[in-house]
């Protein structure tokens, strides 16, 4: 099959439409095929244009054409708004992304005090929660679109709990829920997208990460960002959420240490999944950005690190991946406070409707 | 009053005097849009402006959802040229 065939499909993916044999087919073919990255992206930008009509008021024309036609020949038809434009559904490459961030390692041994401090915290911090929003900025455009929400309950390594989702009222809802207890793997998606290896697949990056790359901010995340910073600047205190905070600004220097990271990955994975290859696309394309702009919220009083604010920007002639300006702006909070991990089932012990489980080697 | 193309003078501006350039965008991506044929516009508003999913669609006009997905793409592949030749002809009233 070449590319050409692959067009309808990979139009259909831009769309969230895809899904089982033919995402993975596509996921696949993407991470070696710049040709069709390139028709991505071109995709994507159509997209844009089109969904921005939404909110036009000077569309009746051309839609009521359309919708004359269709109601001609079925008159019980009933058209319907949605409210904003599409997402297409977190690709495992951008949980992959958001992962690496966390796992930046140190390139500088004399931080400036507060960051010391904040490091010095991290050893205090077993618990807590996190909750996260992310936006995207395409090319010539000024609206931050495409927004998701993360939230994190991270009791212990062996329990915790990650909900990714579309804001409510945004188009079309889609979630991925992953409850880990032990080695049991608890998952619930709308729409099912992700086989049950894929979920376990993530479980795993995440599980690894909570030592050294995860989404998760654990100890060793959070020493990771605050030790790669450079170019530090203060930014005078600021309150977040009540609590008076430090705010530092700085880039993170990544150059070397995505080779590090594709060496790293190369050991935790078999070079055959797409996992893997999706990942070290990413890693390839983040190696060629400039750095990372990161700001620091750092509490006044205990340390700990409330606020994480990190604006990536395109590289150029990227893929997808990276294609964009993307914001995310992580709040933490409920340092040290019980967090109950439950599982999602019945007082008789059935799942919940919705989820299914997997167990973990 | 008179009609001239922004190529003509060399001009990168998207905006006229007194349109923004949002607007002067969405004019553009209407007049592509009115340019693709009536089959494969229908689907293109149907999904982006109207959001129908594929299936909707497919139950909708009666056809399979493999022919939505080919409609889509082709008719985004004519949008994409329409929209770009209407990118040369910007014009500004002076």
């Amino acid at each position: 099959m070449d590319c050409q065939d692959l067009e309808n499909l990979i139009s259909a993916y831009t769309d969230g439409e895809l899904k089982g044999t033919q995402l993975d087919l596509i996921e696949a073919h993407l991470v070696n095929c710049v040709d069709c990255r390139t028709k991505l992206t071109e995709y994507n930008n159509i997209r844009r244009q089109l969904v921005s009509l939404q909110a036009t008021p000077v569309l009746p024309e051309i839609k009521g054409n359309v919708l004359a036609r269709i109601e001609k020949a079925r008159p019980s038809v009933k058209t319907k708004r949605r409210i904003h434009p599409a997402l297409v559904f977190i690709p495992l490459a951008t949980i992959l992304v958001a992962a690496l961030i966390f796992y930046l390692p140190g390139v500088f041994t004399n931080p400036p005090s507060v960051i010391s401090k904040a490091y010095a915290a991290t050893e205090r911090l077993d618990s807590f929660r996190s909750h996260n929003t992310f936006n995207v900025n395409f090319p010539g455009t000024t609206a931050w679109v495409n927004p998701s929400v993360q939230d994190f309950e991270y009791a212990d390594v062996k329990a915790y709990h990650f909900k990714w989702n579309t804001p409510e009222g945004y188009y079309p809802q889609q979630e991925l829920e992953i409850t880990v207890i032990d080695n049991k793997v608890y998952s619930r998606q709308i729409p099912d997208r992700y086989s049950s290896s894929r979920i376990k697949a993530i479980v795993e990056s995440l599980n690894q990460g909570l030592y050294d790359n995860s989404i998760i901010p654990s100890r060793n995340q959070t020493l990771a960002i605050l030790t790669s910073m450079n170019n530090i600047v203060n930014m005078g205190d600021e309150s977040i959420d009540g609590a008076a905070c430090f705010h530092y600004q700085g880039i993170v220097n990544n150059g070397k240490y995505f080779a590090e990271l594709k060496n790293k990955l190369s050991q935790q994975f078999s070079a055959s999944d797409p996992a893997y290859q999706v990942a070290l696309k990413v890693y390839e394309d983040w190696q060629q950005t400039k750095g990372i702009n990161v700001e620091l919220w750092i509490d006044k009083d205990d340390y700990f690190v409330r606020q994480l604010a990190r604006t990536i920007y395109p590289v150029p002639n990227a893929s997808n991946t990276v294609g964009y300006t993307s914001k995310t702006i992580e709040k933490y909070y409920d340092f040290n406070q019980p967090i109950t991990i439950r599982a999602p089932l019945t007082v008789a012990g059935d799942l919940l409707p919705g989820w299914y489980v997997d167990s973990l080697p | 009053m008179k009609f001239v193309s922004f190529e003509q003078y060399g001009l990168k501006s998207h905006t006229t005097d007194n349109q923004p350039e949002g607007e002067i965008e969405k004019a553009n991506i209407q007049e592509a849009l009115r340019g693709v044929p009536i089959e494969q516009r229908m689907c293109l508003v149907l999904h982006f402006v109207e959001g129908f999913k594929y299936r909707e669609i497919a139950e909708t006009l009666d056809i399979s959802e493999d022919a939505v997905r080919m409609r889509v793409a082709r008719g985004k592949q004519i949008f994409q040229s329409l929209y770009a030749e209407e990118g040369k002809s910007w014009t500004v009233k002076i």
